[in-house]
């Protein structure tokens, strides 16, 4: 077990209101999810001495412009200018999940002590996923002219693999879109909240990229959402009932052609990342109360469960049915409504969330008696991360 | 109107994957394991994309 297993806490989490259309710069997004975590924390903004963050805009085609289309490190300095700052840092080879590794490293080195992580989404004009021009060059004249033109068309080819490898239909994954959305009606932040979603909806929305549909991918909203870390003990000082990290891990495999990614990959990305954990935390999937596995698109959710070990390899359509991921289930599983209910803000909402399960925190949604929060930031194969939240530092 | 994008490992250099689209068939057609053959695909006088089709 890891040396350092429930040093560091989760403490204060805060949001800022997810739009539809960008109609505040995402600075200000930023901003309002930064102070209501420190605020929820019960501190003030010149406590904090540590920031972190991935400021990726994951659209292609639109300018990336500082406080518009992304929030980095640089931009919150300039907003919050706090006297005792002291740490800093944007990480790269993973996303959200590695800005928040990051800050623990960091709190444990003792070269910070109140540690503050946001990830803001910019929602550009236009289409999303936009390929200017008639020409595709570098990595994606190979992919482009072929109609691979964003990440739910590459992830689309291994979703096929999968379904088709174990002799199933897309027709089961109705069950995690309606029992999400059933989920996301306990969750005022979230972009789908006061909107429910019918099995019949389902069926009936449009195809994206076979075998996705609609409600198979999360929207793109504006938005922004922020974390407080401090140490254990300075933690259990604070508002908020501390949630415990009992261990993380980050993907340690990579291979992407483009943007296309195997289905191998993704197990391989998934299984290395949930490995660490395991070992580090000591406790295994069988030990888990509560999940949150990141959902940019549905099909993610299935390879997490298989490579993160909560299920065998091909009987992940199985296992969500049934009840099994209701909030009452055997393994209640993204019960804040995932990305596909809240709008995509990455894999800090699924972070918030195994804190707020772990601490006892989550409202009408809370996890009766829940203590080891398991989640899985962000797809398992490119940016993939996990973490093990606990109520009880044993 | 539908169409396959496919992703096709080549005989010659197992593990070397191209993107492409499957040609002269329906897209239901595109199934894992299926075989298929190059074909190329002239676009205009600059461009020419390789394409596949079901290997006969």
């Amino acid at each position: 077990m890891w040396d350092n297993r429930c040093k560091i806490a989760v403490s204060g989490v805060g949001y800022s209101k997810v739009s539809r259309i960008a109609d505040m710069p995402l600075a200000a997004h930023a901003l309002i999810a930064v102070k209501e975590a420190v605020a929820d924390s019960g501190l003030a903004m010149s406590d904090i001495d540590g920031l972190a963050t991935y400021p990726e805009l994951p659209a292609t085609g639109h300018a990336e412009v500082d406080g518009i289309s992304v929030v980095s490190v640089n931009c919150m300095m300039a907003m919050l200018k706090l006297p005792n700052l002291t740490w800093h840092i944007q990480v790269g080879t993973t996303n959200i999940g590695g800005a928040v590794q990051q800050a623990v490293n960091a709190l444990l080195a003792g070269v910070c002590k109140y540690a503050v992580v946001w990830r803001a989404m910019h929602n550009p004009r236009g289409t999303y996923q936009n390929l200017p021009g008639a020409y595709a060059s570098g990595a994606t004249q190979f992919t482009a002219p072929y109609g691979f033109g964003g990440p739910g068309q590459g992830m689309a080819v291994a979703y096929t693999r999968w379904l088709e490898k174990n002799h199933q239909t897309r027709d089961k994954m109705a069950t995690l879109a309606v029992t999400q959305r059933k989920h996301t009606q306990h969750n005022p932040h979230a972009y789908f909240y006061g909107t429910p979603l019918s099995r019949e909806d389902y069926f009936a929305s449009r195809m994206v990229a076979y075998p996705f549909c609609l409600f198979d991918c999360d929207i793109p909203v504006q938005g922004a959402v922020a974390i407080v870390l401090t140490t254990a003990e300075r933690a259990r000082d604070l508002k908020p009932t501390p949630a415990y990290i009992a261990g993380y891990g980050q993907r340690l495999h990579f291979e992407v052609a483009g943007r296309i990614g195997s289905l191998s990959s993704y197990m391989e990305g998934g299984s290395s990342s949930a490995k660490l954990t395991w070992e580090r935390s000591g406790f295994s999937p069988k030990d888990v109360d509560v999940a949150q596995i990141y959902d940019g698109f549905s099909a993610s959710v299935i390879y997490g469960l298989e490579s993160y070990g909560f299920c065998k390899e091909g009987e992940a359509l199985d296992f969500i049915q049934d009840g099994r991921i209701e909030l009452d289930g055997e393994l209640p599983l993204n019960t804040f409504g995932g990305s596909l209910g809240t709008g995509r803000i990455h894999g800090l909402w699924h972070i918030i969330e195994g804190a707020l399960q772990a601490s006892g925190r989550a409202g009408s949604r809370q996890v009766k008696d829940a203590n080891v929060s398991f989640v899985g930031a962000s797809a398992p194969i490119v940016t993939g991360t996990t973490f093990i939240f606990v109520r009880e530092p044993y | 109107m539908p169409y396959a994008s496919i992703v096709v490992e080549l005989d010659d250099a197992p593990g070397a994957l191209m993107a492409g689209n499957l040609l002269g068939a329906e897209y239901t057609e595109a199934k894992v394991g299926r075989r298929v053959e190059v074909t190329f695909e002239k676009l205009n006088d600059d461009i020419t994309l390789p394409q596949f089709r079901l290997a006969v």
